[in-house]
Parts: C-alpha cells; structure tokens; sequence
C-alpha cells in the first residue's frame, strides 16, 4: 500500500514540535527505516503514520485516504483493516495464551486465520498457557506475530528487533520481510540497529523532528 | 391499570416484577456484547487481579449475605411460628398480656401469665360452642425442657403419638418429638426453668415416658407433657378431682378442687363457633379470649415495620458497598489502562473495549451475588437451626420473591453503573499513552 506524508508537523500543546514539516512517500511493497537519536520524534512520527496520533499539519494518505481527515472512529477501523503494529513494550496480555495474544483480533469480530503457523515459524513455544511465562524474546516475537495476524497491508514496527538475540534476530526479520515486503506489503521500522536498517529499502534518519539530509 | 396488574396472578406479578428489575442487566448484555467476545479478555483481568477481584467479590457476598438472610430469617420467622401456632385456634387465660398468653401456651416460654379458676374453667368447658377444652399447667422442667401439664385431648388434638401409648397413671409422661428423654426414661422435674430452677423441691419424685407425641413443628416438640394433674398434686395441690375419683385422670373437672389453670386452649365446633366464643369470653374482667393468628399478627405487623427499616438499610448498604467495589475497580483499571489502549491502537472498537471492562465489573459483581447467595442461604439454614435448636420453633430455610427482586435489582443498578464507567475508561484508554 502506496504512503504519501507532506508537510507532516506534530507538536505539543503548548507548541514544542515533535515532527516538524516532513514529507516523504513509500511505494506499495517497500521496506522504510526510521532511525535517529532518542528524543528525534521517531516513534511519534510512527504514530502519527498508524493513525494514533493526529497531526498538526500536513497530510498522511495511505493509498487514497487521507487518514488525518478521519473521525477518531474512521481511524480505528482503518487500522483494523489495513495495519499490523509492534509495540516498543510488546504490550501483551500477560494472562492470554501466545495464541490468544496474536489472534485477539478476532475477539473483536475481525475475521482471518490463526497465526499458529507464524508464531511456529518464529520458534515460540505455542502450547504455554501464559505469555507471562515466556521470555523477552519469545514476547517480542509474539508481538509480531499478532501485527502479522490478519493479514495486513502495511506493518509499522518500532523496535522490533530490541529484545531478541543475533540468531532470533536473523530469523524474525526474515520471517517479517517475508510476510510483508516478500508478499508486496509495506514495512515501516523505527531501529536502531544496523543489521535490521541494512535490510530496508531506504532509511529516513530523524534529527530534531526533521529529516536530515 | 392497577385493576389489571392485581387481577393478575400473585405469583405471575412476582415474575413479571423480577422479569422487569433484571431486564437491564440481559439489556446491557446485549447492547455491550453485540458481535463481539470479551470474555477471554475479561477473564484475563479477573485472573490478573485475582486476589483483588475476589476481595470486591468477597465485599459484595458478605453485604448482600447479611441483607438477604436478614430478609430470608425474618420470613423463616414468620412462617416457623404461623406453624407453631396454627394448631392453637383459641386460648382463654387471664386478663393481662396478650403476647404473653400466646408465648406462654404456643411457644412454651416461662412468662408470668395469670391463673383461671375452676367455675371459670367449668363455664368454658361447658359453653354450648366447645368441643375441646384443655388446661394447661406450667411451672416444671427437664434439662432445659418444659414440663406442660394437660389433657390427653390436647395430645390427640396436637397429632396424637407416633410411638408408645397415653398416659394411664398421674406419674406418666409423653416425650414431644425432641424432647432430651424417649420411652421408658425416667425423668426427676426441677421446679422453675433455667438456672432459677429448684432441682430439689421434686426430689424423688419420678415420671416415667411411656409415649412419645408425632412431630408438631413447634416448641411442643421440646417439651414432656403430663397430665395436668400431676403438676397441680406434685406441687401440693388438689388434683381437680373430688378425693372419691382421686385417681381421674383428665375432664370433668371439680371446681371446688380445681387449683387453677394458666391457659385454656379451646376447640369450638367451628369457625363462627370460635368466634363467639373469643367475643364472650373478652372484655369480662376474670378471662381474657386471645385468637393466636391475630396476635402474631399484629406482631407481624410491627415486625414488618422493622422490616421495612432494615430492607432500606439493606439497600442503603447495598448501594454504598456496589459504588465502593465499582469505585475500587476504576482505580484497578489505572494498572491496565496500557493494555486496553493497545486493544484501541489494533482497532478494536470502543464498544468491545467497554464491553471488556464492562464484563470483568459483571463477572465480580455477579460473583458476588451468587457468593452472596449462598452465604445468606448458608446463614439462614445455619440461624434457623440454632434458633430451631433452641426454642423448638421450626425455621425453615427459605428465600422468597422479595429477596429475588432485591438481587435483581442490586444487579441490575450496579451492572448500569458499571457500564458508565467502562465506557469513560474505554474513552481514557488514548493510544497516545503507548507512545514510550
């Protein structure tokens, strides 16, 4: 799904801007990086691409649809539809199986398949009763497996590969690219880490909440 | 319309009202519940808030145990002693305390009641109305039990024996169904009941049980009766008969030899008969005419104001105790607040995040109700026995309509209240938050 962001601005309040007059544009089944600083406004500008967080100014459209200009309602069901997204804190339901975790989705009257076969292929112990009792890795993989579930258009990611281990590593970010950018989806990761930035398309690097040259 | 709602069935009003108080609480759970399933999630708050959900439970099941099984016991009450005295169609005693003829001669209670004398006892026993009239004599115990004295027509007239045979001699007995002796016993009368007893003033002085009375459902069934003679000759007394039929036992009685009689329980030959009689027999300056129903009653009557009191006291506590736990549960939700804005960030609809929320408050609060539930009943069955125990008045462990619309109601005010405050958490539950 084809991303066109101009003249995006998100500032607080009292006016301190976070992501400040960005523009850029994603092709349908390209990988982007998000990299920068802490404190560059990486995440909120992922947030404000998944519809979490209104802009300022400026205009994000996902394919035709301009997703500022719609109600907070609007927005919710877009995300529903079209976005699998990762969580920083994996965000899990600590009483939920790994199961219950990636398909809860359809607790909400969204349809699709399991993600039994993903969370095998990212090597997570699926017959624990609790996610509480699987480590951070294995959660992190869980939570990509539920932004995988459904069978999104675009994934927007931030940190994904934060806690998990060269090996995992190697094997999640294959398993993402192929169930994303191998299937003409998008991919979008906010990263710090090299060896997942080498593997995008391109990189956009945040400074200050401004793109840097 | 009042017309039409009391022409309907009293049972199908009940129904209807129960249909109509809990109609919120099936309401809600459709308009939150529509299209989607929360319950695995809701289930996974409980679960994660344990030992926290079980305390809110645990409030609830206590606050409405004790307001339901106050409401239950005092119907227990009602019906246990409509029971005990439903056998007892008319007393005569002595002017004086109404309540404490009938507690005297139905419940069997030491009250000081005062004595008829035999010409009195002759006119009612001879009234053209009388089919049965018996005295009753009282003053002894047995360990704890009341020794009554009276005719065998009484016994026959309370349900006559279920082992044994009528006494033939002044020194024999009849155990009531409960009573601490059973046939062939011998038992040694204190004078007085309780720790004022005189264990020695009928010392060597025996009964011996020979029958035993079918079960009465009353404090009757405690008791050992004799014949009334005997309790007016153990205590030195003429035995209401002239010395030449010394050895009778039962009516007629000898006025001139008659010692007295705290009671006089009356069978008329009918209803109208009985109510002649209770009108002769009032308002003349040596006997007082008590109908039992009537004055239980009017204690019915101030009991149920009581009642009334402490039903708003119930519902008072009720209420504070739901906004409490509902109130406790808004802050609880402070700790998964995170979790619930991820379900918004995913896409989950505002109604299946309030229908989250509103599940696991209904999930406690429903709980509750039923630990409440079983408490009350628990502590009813558990108060009846020990009052059943102790005063021979059966209490039977029983709930009514009146406390199936009191939980009704409780669930169905509190589920609304819960579904206002989780649609506010669901609407405080911004994905902005997520943002580390």
């Amino acid at each position: 799904m084809k991303l066109s962001v101009e003249n995006l601005s998100v500032t607080t309040p009292d006016g301190t801007g976070i992501v400040e007059d960005i523009s850029f544009e994603v092709a349908s089944g390209q990988s982007i990086g998000i990299t920068g600083p802490s404190g560059a406004g990486k995440s909120t500008l992922l947030f404000a691409l998944a519809g979490l967080i209104q802009p300022t100014t400026g205009s994000i459209t996902w394919h035709v649809t301009d997703i500022a200009g719609l109600s907070e309602d609007e927005r919710t069901s877009f995300r529903r539809d079209m976005f699998g997204i990762v969580f920083q804190d994996h965000l899990l339901f600590e009483e939920l199986s790994p199961v219950q975790n990636t398909d809860i989705a359809t607790l909400f009257g969204t349809g699709g398949e399991s993600a039994v076969g993903t969370l095998t292929a990212l090597n997570v112990p699926t017959l624990r009763k609790r996610s509480a009792q699987l480590s951070g890795g294995e959660r992190q993989r869980v939570a990509i497996a539920r932004a995988l579930a459904g069978a999104p258009r675009a994934v927007l990611a931030d940190e994904p590969s934060a806690s998990l281990d060269h090996e995992n590593r190697s094997k999640v970010m294959d398993t993402l690219f192929a169930q994303t950018t191998g299937l003409g989806k998008t991919l979008i990761i906010v990263s710090h880490d090299p060896q997942v930035l080498y593997r995008m398309d391109r990189v956009l690097t945040l400074d200050q909440g401004r793109l840097a040259a | 319309m009042s017309t039409l709602w009391s022409g309907i069935p009293v049972g199908v009003q009940h129904g209807l009202m129960f249909a109509l108080l809990i109609s919120p609480t099936v309401v809600l759970a459709f308009v939150m519940m529509r299209g989607h399933r929360p319950l695995p999630l809701s289930l996974a708050l409980l679960r994660s808030n344990l030992w926290t959900s079980f305390g809110f439970m645990l409030l609830i099941a206590v606050s409405i145990a004790i307001g339901v099984g106050l409401i239950a016991q005092e119907r227990s009450f009602r019906v246990g002693t409509a029971q005990a005295a439903e056998k007892f169609d008319l007393i005569i005693g002595a002017p004086g305390s109404e309540t404490s003829l009938l507690f005297a001669t139905v419940f069997l209670q030491p009250t000081p009641v005062g004595l008829l004398d035999g010409t009195t006892f002759d006119e009612i026993a001879g009234h053209e109305r009388t089919d049965m009239a018996a005295p009753i004599g009282l003053g002894d115990s047995f360990e704890g039990s009341t020794v009554v004295g009276t005719t065998a027509e009484l016994i026959s007239h309370l349900g006559g024996l279920s082992a044994g045979r009528l006494w033939t001699a002044e020194l024999e007995a009849i155990a009531g169904a409960d009573a601490p002796v059973t046939i062939g016993d011998r038992l040694e009368p204190a004078h007085g009941h309780g720790e004022a007893a005189d264990e020695d003033l009928h010392e060597g002085l025996f009964y011996e049980v020979v029958g035993q009375m079918a079960r009465t459902n009353s404090p009757w069934d405690r008791a050992i009766i004799v014949p009334i003679e005997a309790v007016w000759s153990t205590h030195g007394l003429a035995n209401g008969h002239a010395p030449e039929r010394g050895d009778q036992l039962g009516p007629p009685f000898d006025a001139a030899f008659f010692p007295g009689t705290s009671a006089v329980v009356v069978v008329a030959d009918s209803l109208s008969g009985t109510y002649q009689m209770h009108s002769d027999f009032t308002g003349d300056t040596r006997t007082m005419a008590i109908l039992p129903g009537a004055v239980l009653g009017y204690l019915y009557r101030v009991i149920g104001d009581a009642r009334s009191v402490a039903t708003g006291l119930v519902w008072t506590s009720l209420a504070l105790v739901a906004f409490a736990v509902l109130g406790g549960l808004a802050i609880l939700s402070r700790y998964f607040i995170r979790h619930l804005a991820v379900l918004r960030a995913i896409g989950a609809p505002l109604r299946f995040v309030s229908a989250t929320i509103w599940f696991f408050a209904t999930l406690i609060l429903g709980g509750g109700v039923l630990l409440g539930c079983l408490g009350s009943f628990a502590a009813v069955f558990v108060i009846g026995a020990i009052v059943s125990q102790r005063s021979g008045i059966n209490l039977p462990a029983q709930f009514g309509w009146t406390e199936a619309h009191l939980l009704a109601g409780f669930l169905s005010l509190a589920v609304l209240f819960a579904a206002v405050i989780a649609t506010r958490l669901a609407h405080s539950a911004n994905p902005i938050t997520l943002r580390s």
